[in-house]
């Protein structure tokens, strides 16, 4: 029997709104993840002067629905950046980076949401380099540097000084009386190396290692890397190559039942380079709990793949230009899915948009002064390559979405396939957003965006999902609110995605969930 | 009881003809719904008063907030008058407005209360609220909760003395007052002046602030519920029902039946296989909520109900409380808002609430038409809203904080694929032929609807003639709104 004045409105609208939002910018409010599902949100914002010179931030922690959990008060100095947030299923792990300081601090909240330790680490030049360029482009388009192992604990992924720059992960177990442990490159490499980590459960760590000489050299050797979960020793060690082609890998599955690990990747004519020349095909390789390679299928653009290009593309895959593959999905059936999206280098016609054209010259090694080519990136459809159980190819599904164009930095029109790619995935040239399975792996869903072109009318912006259950594929999309003046969609729980839009006039900041059909 | 043994032995051979027996028995211990009906001419007094009211108060006043205040609220009531709201019928309006004049008339001290009025908002949430310019809000999901006139006396006291000691106008004119004061404005220029920390001073002494004024809330409670009790000496209403009527309070966060649902049987087709994992919970960030004194209000509808039991007990020496079973008479009561709360959450889009509820009260009242009505537009209406991405208006997402029953239906719409969804409400339509009957009469508005969208999942041909049947056949409707926005 309160006295209810401002009571509630009429329908259960799932939609909420904050209406203080001075400090809050539709920026600042990211997901937390665990791998690829949605477990909450932060928004993590400047809060104070405090004594001496440093200031206080809040980080506010929501669970999936965006219901809050935590409010957290952090102390530093005046340029502190929040990189990213990963749950392990008990920890929770944030890891912040301080411009000024120039160090690296990981933090780690257990399940009432209290601190239980903090690591604070000094960052090299190089990946200070990277954590800026990030910064600019204002998302995370990158892969992930900070890996959650379930009910374990993290890895962190760095850039290391050695000879030259070189990689580091590093595990920090949930229970801090455990021992942690360290991977690296070693110190006198002469080369230069990187890491990425593919696939981390509580058994095997899976790494993607490659070197080459130099930063923008057009030149690289791959190897993947298998480590103990517990120890950080070494399991074996795969070399990208086999006695008839040089071969790249863009993505790998771990078969926990079988212990056996897959590989995609792409091969080449022996004795071309893997990072310049056009590929051959597809090849998925097989590999055994003792690191030997037990099949290798070569699937190529001009017999296996092209038959399956439709009447309109057979035997002109120059037509389609390159495919870049942005995920390999295995369903619940073990059936294998490959999804990529269509690229191919043009001659531009009218400037493009010169931020772009910087962030890109910087992510080309450049000075990021507004140097424009005459070439840029036309990327055009979405191409899934499905694989049956024993990793033959049984189809492509071609699904037509509108152009869309990025320009080029100065001399990035000499650059092979395969970097320009990695320059337009760095830029967020691409219309693929992230890729999940639902329906308890009997369906996988393609999230993207786009905009759509149509003949008389606006271009809008829209929100789609590409499905496939049980055969047949299902394309979703929902138009983005344009009355908004900035709109963004988050990742959500689910089938579904967060909708934010903000009102300038209002400084009001909405937040809708859309459940997506699939 | 009687009802569940009948069920029960319907199935085997043996009591065939018991049931046949008892057929006529059968009718008379389930409930012929019917919503209750608006009255247009109440609700245009209604709207009168309050028009009046405002008029002559808005004379009165003065500073430009508080003016401000006055106008808000006159225009959030009226709002709400006009888009149905509040239910102007025979059954509970009236019932709970004679209550209302007859604790008025056995005060004659308190003057100034001819304007008062008791509003019956289609609210599932178990409350019940003063607005400051005589009208008093008494939600449905309250009455539900109910045992006997006493109780709803008691409430209706509790919030007629609101009134009569100007709670709500009084700390809106404090707080404006406040703002307004060379305290307040001391204060926040002191903090803009800090040198370290101001947001963080500046959050803690808005914290305060709500603090002070939630501890004068709970003090101004209990003041109403002693004069309640003082306003209640003058009647016949007994006394120590009040002690019940807080009892019943303070668990009201809980669902009114213990009822556990299970949507697997309910569901069950031989159509489709239904999927377990429909109703499987995916794990999402298991950090339990931190203390936070902003939250610690907002967690209970009714706090502190055991203290306003004891000073009641203590200051008017009233008999210990003493738990017992709704009146009889009152039964008709509790019955009619339990299916009026469906009906409301229905013509409010509370989808989810409606299947939880339907199937929760199905227990009780098996075969009731409008209950397996409700059940399938519901059904037919999630699977339009997810069809064009409007769900979220309609349904949230699954949640632990909600009931059991609540929540797994929420799971299962939520997991649920869009295809999956057509045929779970097609085999729902299926197995209860009486909801796709063509053939109406003023009766069965509810089962008119329901075939209507059930034309429409099939895409017939006949869906143009059944909405304007609907639209002749039902001029006043409750569904018109959605049958004219419905595509
Ligand atoms: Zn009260």
């Amino acid at each position: 029997m309160a006295i209810l004045f401002a009571s509630m409105s009429g329908i259960t609208a799932q939609s909420k709104s904050v209406s203080s939002v001075v400090k809050l910018n539709i920026n600042n409010i990211q997901p937390i993840k665990k791998g690829d599902k949605i477990t909450g949100y932060y928004v993590f914002y400047k809060a104070d002067k405090v004594k001496g010179g440093d200031y206080s931030y809040k980080l506010i922690i929501y669970d999936e629905n965006v219901e809050k959990v935590a409010k957290k008060r952090i102390i530093a100095s005046s340029s502190l950046l929040l990189l990213e947030a990963q749950y392990n299923g008990e920890l929770l792990c944030f890891k912040l980076y301080d411009k000024k300081e120039k160090k690296s601090k990981l933090i780690f909240y257990n399940d009432k949401a209290e601190k239980i330790y903090t690591k604070s680490y000094e960052v090299s030049k190089m990946e200070r380099k990277m954590i800026l360029m990030r910064e600019q482009q204002g998302g995370s388009s990158s892969a992930p540097s900070l890996v959650p192992i379930e009910e374990k604990g993290f890895l962190d992924v760095t850039t290391v000084k050695n000879e030259k720059a070189g990689y580091q992960i590093k595990f920090y177990p949930n229970d801090k009386t455990q021992k942690g442990w360290k991977y690296a490159s070693k110190k006198t490499s002469p080369l230069l190396e990187f890491a990425t980590v593919m696939e981390a459960n509580k058994n095997i760590i899976v790494c993607l290692v490659g070197a080459k000489k130099k930063m923008m050299s057009q030149n690289a050797s791959y190897n993947v890397v298998t480590l103990d979960a517990n120890t950080g020793k070494e399991l074996y060690k795969i070399k990208a190559s086999s006695p008839k082609y040089e071969e790249s890998i863009l993505n790998s599955y771990y078969d926990e039942g079988k212990k056996e690990l897959t590989l995609f990747g792409n091969y080449f004519r022996k004795g071309s380079n893997v990072i310049k020349d056009n590929s051959l095909g597809i090849v998925i390789t097989t590999v055994n709990a003792e690191g030997k390679k037990i099949g290798q299928k070569y699937n190529s653009w001009s017999k296996d793949i092209a038959k399956y290009l439709g009447p309109s593309k057979r035997g002109k895959i120059s037509e389609i230009g390159f495919i870049f593959f942005h995920q390999f999905v295995r369903k619940a059936d073990g059936t294998f899915y490959g999804i990529g999206e269509s690229y191919r280098k043009t001659v531009s016609g009218a400037a493009t948009a010169g931020k772009i054209l910087a962030l890109a010259a910087i992510a080309a090694g450049g000075t990021g002064s507004n140097n424009e080519s005459s070439f840029q990136i036309t990327v055009r459809d979405f191409y899934i390559f499905e694989f049956d159980q024993d990793k033959n190819i049984t189809g492509v599904k071609t699904i037509e979405k509108s152009v869309s164009r990025v320009g080029l930095p100065k001399g990035a029109g000499y650059y092979g396939p395969q970097i320009l790619a990695q320059i337009v995935k760095a830029q967020g040239g691409f219309d693929f957003s992230y890729l999940k399975t639902l329906n308890e792996g009997k369906t996988f869903a393609v999230f993207y965006q786009n905009y759509e072109k149509i003949k008389g009318e606006k271009n809008k912006s829209v929100c789609g999902v590409i499905s496939h259950t049980d055969g047949e594929y299902l394309i979703d999309k929902i138009d983005l609110p344009t009355e908004a003046t900035f709109t963004k969609v988050l990742p959500a729980q689910d089938g579904n995605v967060l909708f934010m839009e903000y009102y300038r006039k209002d400084k009001k900041l909405k937040m809708e969930f859309k459940k997506m059909n699939y | 009881m009687l009802i569940s043994l009948i069920v029960k032995c319907s199935r085997s051979f043996f009591c065939f003809s018991f049931v046949l027996l008892s057929a006529s028995l059968f009718a008379q211990s389930g409930y012929e719904y019917q919503p209750s009906q608006q009255d247009e001419s109440k609700l245009a007094d209604s709207k009168n008063k309050l028009d009046l009211w405002q008029k002559e108060q808005y004379k009165e006043i003065s500073g430009k907030d508080y003016k401000e205040f006055h106008k808000e609220r006159h225009e959030h009531l009226v709002n709400k008058i006009e888009t149905g709201y509040y239910i102007y019928d025979d059954f509970f309006y009236v019932r709970l407005n004679k209550i209302l004049q007859k604790i008025i008339a056995s005060n004659p001290n308190y003057t100034n209360l001819d304007n008062t009025e008791i509003l019956v908002e289609r609210s599932v949430v178990p409350n019940a609220a003063c607005y400051g310019n005589g009208i008093m809000v008494f939600n449905l999901g309250l009455i539900s909760r109910l045992q006997n006139d006493d109780q709803l006396a008691f409430v209706i006291s509790h919030e007629l003395s609101h009134q009569i000691l100007n709670h709500v106008d009084g700390s809106v004119k404090n707080k404006i007052d406040y703002l307004d004061s060379k305290e307040y404005k001391n204060k926040i220029k002191s903090i803009k002046n800090l040198e370290y920390n101001n947001n963080t001073v500046y959050e803690s002494f808005l914290l305060d602030l709500s603090l002070k004024s939630s501890g004068r809330t709970r003090q101004k409670e209990r003041e109403a519920d002693s004069l309640a009790i003082v306003l209640l000496q003058n009647t016949n209403y007994k006394l120590n029902e009040s002690l019940n009527l807080l009892a019943i309070l303070d668990i009201s966060d809980e669902p009114k039946y213990a009822d556990t649902i299970d949507y697997k049987t309910q569901f069950s087709a031989d159509s489709y296989e239904f999927q377990d994992a429909w109703l499987l919970k995916r794990n999402g960030l298991a950090v339990q909520q931190e203390y936070d004194q902003e939250l610690i209000d907002s967690l209970k509808t009714h706090p502190d109900c055991d203290l306003r039991i004891s000073l009641l007990e203590k200051n008017f020496k009233l008999p210990p409380l003493q738990k017992h079973e709704i009146e009889s008479v009152f039964k008709e009561v509790t019955i009619h808002s339990d299916f009026e709360l469906i009906h409301s959450d229905l013509l409010d889009g509370r989808y989810g609430r409606v299947i939880e509820n339907g199937f929760v009260l199905q227990n009780y009242y098996p075969d009731n038409d409008f209950l397996t009505a409700a059940i399938g537009i519901s059904l037919a209406e999630i699977y339009f809203a997810q069809k064009n991405h409007s769900l979220r208006q309609f349904v949230p997402l699954p949640d632990d904080d909600y009931n059991m029953n609540y929540h797994r239906i929420l799971l299962m719409i939520n997991n649920i694929r869009l295809s999956d969804l057509k045929k779970v409400t097609l085999a729902y339509y299926n197995k209860n032929e009486g909801i796709k009957s063509t053939s109406h009469d003023e009766q069965n508005e509810h089962l008119a609807y329901a075939s209507y969208l059930y034309l429409k999942l099939k895409n017939s041909e006949l869906l143009e003639k059944t909405k304007t049947d609907y639209l002749t056949l039902y001029p006043q409707g409750f569904f018109i709104n959605k049958l004219k926005t419905n595509k």
